[in-house]
């Protein structure tokens, strides 16, 4: 893989689904607005997409080579920043001298008799 | 069972020494009484081993003290749900002491809490009833039982609240506003500072200073930041210093400091991530990562939206919002360039997808991290990627466009990766390896045969093929490739047996129905070129039951028909093929080429006539076609030895038709109309390169005219008068040729295409050359000047 990047069917202005045949066609109306003795370079880039689409072979190739899209991502909203004070946070501190945040209870022991 | 008889040591006395000695007699075991039992049970709870106490009074049967034993056993079960503080483990002892004396107030109350600690507020609010209900009398359970009612709904009305007395109502009432949405304005300081004093934070505890400053937030008073900041809470709990710094942050927040408010919020996270308001740090760095993506900064986007993600990372949008931030930022790193940078987004991307449950299938990411990798030459890590891909190949078949010959080529790269990384062997070992651990895996097995074939291993390979069908008989994938390599060994027979268990295996399969086709059709092909058309017949007529819409199947039985002069069946077949593929313009070129072949031109014609007729034909019909009269109407070698080599038996099989030994003017008339009419259709310039890509080298006494057109009309194509002058010198037009050839190298130099231009000086040399012509194929094969 070249250090430069071209997906062949954004060369051809084509997407992943096209036909042999949509792209039989897209190349020779990209190489008729890009004629080889006029832009020999952009011909050649033009060529370069075709080779790696024509047969169904080599588009397996290409296709694995084509970077492929993330599935699309839900639409994600954030709202805005939250200032308010929240309850239960105010329950949290009231909780803090309470029997919920005690840790001994040695004192509810009762004494055992047989 | 026989008693053992006990020996005596030989120098062991007949009497105990500490009898002979006159030692008093050891003491005589306690008779074991539900008292002495009793006793032991008592002794082992003294001693803290309440377990072992429960263990012994359970077994004790007492009818007498029944009362006393269960509310010490109850007691036990007590001590060992509270002995060392209130944890999860705690709530079925608890349940047994309530279930054993279910009238004990502390017992229930005790319940209560363990289940308010973990949320079950329902079941709590239920126990602390009962302990109100057995008599419960404990300072402060009233604002308990009141905090456990308010946390499961904050609007209940504390008057309805068993065991919540007037007082408690009253020390509640400033939080009672907090909860019920008051207004700020009520949410005073002095409510605050009233809740703070009646709950007896006289003493500046941590919980009073914290609410102080929550009091001062409450009035939008400007002073609660740095009160709160000015607050030292190293040294207390951890759940009162969390909500400080996180007041912080909102105070800070309110200032529009948001870098203090990210710093404050993330100390508060480290000490308690469960503080609901945590959802601000998600906020504020999908805030600022969008920010910059909005002016096209992807880069700055997925970092930040990453530090997000690793703070918050169950927050899935902000997931989602990395995820897309990184692919994004990947992608203008390719578009730079830069694919180790993006080598790195994607490994970022593939972790953040991880996390995220529902994130979807990492397929699309892990295929581009490896190409990443591969254009970075890390090929180890490529290697590893493509494996990690393979391994999300579904069990079933998708609709997502990704085939088998997809997951082939996926399966290959893994090879090839760890070839370029110097360890050819290590896909074979990795796939050894992985099948060992899992033998049974059919799909790992299959991995394996394909790293051996790749490595060049194909007996291996067909063993390991031979070993995965014997244990998975229906494993289509195994069956193709053993085709695969039947076909490549000539083992035309096996491959068709091995195809009709697959079919066997999956009799709708399309992909095997279309293999099985295609292995007939091979055996029918190798069957016709030795004349055998009866037995190839057959062949096709049992592959087109596998795919009965392929019109080029019924077009190669209309070929045997020809060939076995059954002009009305093979008429019959083509009518058929065009029935099939009667709105694709290959079917009538096809048929077209049949009739041609024939020299039935009126058929030909007619068959044209349809297509025109239906508006069917593109104009690769005219320009394929065409050519194919052009080519046909060469004459045909004459090489007597063939009919020797197969055979007298086989002659009567030999085409109807005889030799042509000179040109057909009548075919080179009809090709030069249909590459006229492919021409008008235009753009001139595109037909004219199209018939001479398709033409080919071996083809200059047809090209040659094209090829002077196509420079009349594009004088600057220095690709034209390269193919001129390659016909030219394949038609011994030396000088015209190397003429045409100089031409060409000029225009490409002029036109930058250095590597044209000396291709074109290196033609211009050759054609000199008497043998040009013979090695021309070769050299075009070689140059591949085509322009389709």
């Amino acid at each position: 893989m070249t250090d430069t990047y071209e997906n062949p069917y954004v060369v051809l202005g084509l997407t992943r689904t096209a036909t042999l045949d949509e792209i039989k066609k897209a190349y020779f109306l990209q190489v008729r607005q890009h004629p080889p003795e006029r832009e020999p370079d952009a011909f050649k880039r033009i060529r370069a997409a075709y080779d790696q689409l024509k047969t169904p072979e080599k588009r397996i190739e290409a296709d694995m080579r084509v970077l492929e899209d993330l599935p699309p991502a839900r639409a994600v909203r954030f709202p805005d920043l939250d200032l308010t004070i929240h309850a239960e946070d105010v329950l949290s501190l009231l909780k803090t001298n309470t029997d919920l945040t005690r840790t001994n209870f040695r004192d509810d022991f009762r004494e055992v008799r047989l | 069972m026989s008693k053992k008889r006990k020996h005596r040591k030989p120098n062991q006395p007949l009497v105990p020494r500490a009898l002979q000695s006159g030692a008093p007699p050891p003491p005589q075991p306690r008779p074991l009484t539900p008292d002495t039992l009793a006793q032991d049970g008592l002794r082992v709870f003294k001693a803290g081993r309440y377990a072992e106490a429960i263990g012994i009074w359970e077994k004790l049967d007492w009818p007498d003290r029944r009362v006393s034993l269960t509310a010490a056993i109850a007691e036990a079960h007590f001590r060992l749900a509270v002995g060392n503080g209130i944890s999860a483990d705690t709530l079925p002892h608890l349940e047994q002491a309530t279930g054993l004396v279910p009238a004990d107030p502390i017992y229930a109350y005790y319940l209560g809490l363990a289940l308010h600690r973990q949320g079950k507020l329902v079941e709590a609010l239920s126990a602390y009833q009962r302990a109100i209900a057995n008599g419960l009398a404990r300072p402060g359970s009233g604002v308990v039982i009141a905090l456990a009612a308010l946390e499961l709904d904050p609007n209940t009305d504390l008057t309805t609240v068993p065991g919540v007395s007037p007082q408690d109502r009253q020390t509640l009432d400033p939080a009672i506003c907090f909860l019920q949405g008051k207004p700020r304005e009520e949410q005073s300081q002095s409510l605050l500072s009233g809740l703070a004093e009646r709950l007896k934070l006289t003493q500046p505890s941590p919980a009073r200073l914290v609410l102080d400053g929550l009091a001062l937030l409450a009035e939008d008073k400007p002073e609660a930041r740095q009160y709160l900041v000015g607050l030292d809470g190293k040294t207390w709990p951890r759940n009162v210093n969390a909500v400080r710094w996180y007041y912080i942050g909102v105070a800070a927040a309110r200032q529009d400091d948001l870098v203090l408010a990210l710093d404050a919020w993330k100390q508060a996270r480290n000490l308690d991530p469960k503080l609901v308001g945590l959802r601000n740090l998600s906020i504020l760095y999908a805030r600022w990562s969008m920010s910059h993506s909005e002016t096209g900064d992807w880069a700055g986007a997925a970092r930040l939206a990453l530090d997000g993600h690793k703070l918050m990372p169950s927050d899935s949008a902000l997931g989602t919002l990395a995820l897309n931030a990184l692919d994004r930022a990947a992608r203008e790193a390719v578009k730079a360039g830069d694919w180790a940078a993006a080598a790195k987004y994607w490994a970022d991307a593939r972790e953040v997808l991880s996390a995220l449950s529902g994130g979807g299938t990492p397929r699309p990411i892990l295929h581009n991290l490896a190409l990443a990798y591969e254009a970075s030459q890390l090929w180890e890590p490529a290697a590893q990627a493509w494996r990690a891909m393979l391994r999300t190949k579904p069990r079933k078949k998708t609709l997502d466009g990704f085939s088998d010959d997809h997951w082939t080529w996926v399966r290959q790269r893994v090879i090839e990766c760890y070839k370029q990384a110097g360890r050819p062997d290590e896909a074979i070992t990795i796939f050894k390896q992985a099948l060992k651990a899992n033998p049974d895996d059919a799909d790992m097995q299959f991995d394996l045969v394909s790293a051996l074939l790749s490595n060049g291993q194909e007996q291996a390979a067909y063993s390991e093929l031979q070993r995965l069908l014997q244990k998975h008989p229906h494993h289509v994938e195994a069956m193709l490739m053993l085709v695969e390599l039947q076909t490549r060994r000539g083992q035309w027979y096996a491959a068709e047996m091995t195809m009709r268990q697959a079919i066997e295996a999956e009799p709708d399969n399309d992909r095997v129905r279309r293999r099985m086709a295609d292995v007939l059709k091979e055996r029918a092909g190798n069957l016709m070129n030795s004349r055998n058309n009866a037995a190839a017949r057959d062949l096709y007529e049992q592959a087109l039951k596998y795919v009965p819409d392929d019109y080029n199947l019924v077009l190669d039985l209309a070929r045997t028909e020809f060939n076995l002069r059954h002009v009305d069946k093979a008429r019959e077949h083509i009518e058929r093929a065009l029935e099939l593929g009667k709105d694709k313009s290959d079917a009538y070129e096809q048929a077209f080429i049949c009739w041609v072949i024939e020299r039935k031109f009126d058929e030909a014609r007619a068959v044209q006539q349809r297509g025109e007729a239906g508006g069917k034909l593109t104009p690769d019909f005219y320009i394929h076609t065409g050519i194919e009269c052009l080519m046909h109407a060469a004459p045909e070698p004459d090489l007597p030895e063939l009919d020797f080599l197969f055979g007298v038996g086989r002659r009567a099989a030999k085409p109807a038709r005889g030799r042509r030994a000179a040109r057909s003017h009548e075919l080179d008339a009809l090709g030069r109309q249909l590459l006229d009419q492919a021409i008008a259709l235009g753009p001139e310039v595109d037909v004219l390169r199209h018939i001479i890509s398709e033409v080919g080298p071996d083809g200059a006494e047809v090209g040659l005219p094209y090829a002077q057109r196509l420079v009349k009309v594009a004088p600057e194509d220095a690709m034209a008068w390269m193919m001129l002058g390659v016909y030219l010198g394949a038609e011994r037009q030396v000088k015209e040729g190397q003429e045409a050839l100089r031409q060409a190298a000029r225009l490409a130099r002029k036109q930058g295409n250095h590597d044209l231009a000396r291709d074109a000086d290196g033609m211009r040399r050759a054609i000199a050359d008497p043998f040009f012509s013979m090695s021309l194929r070769m050299a075009m094969n070689e140059y591949g000047y085509d322009f389709d």
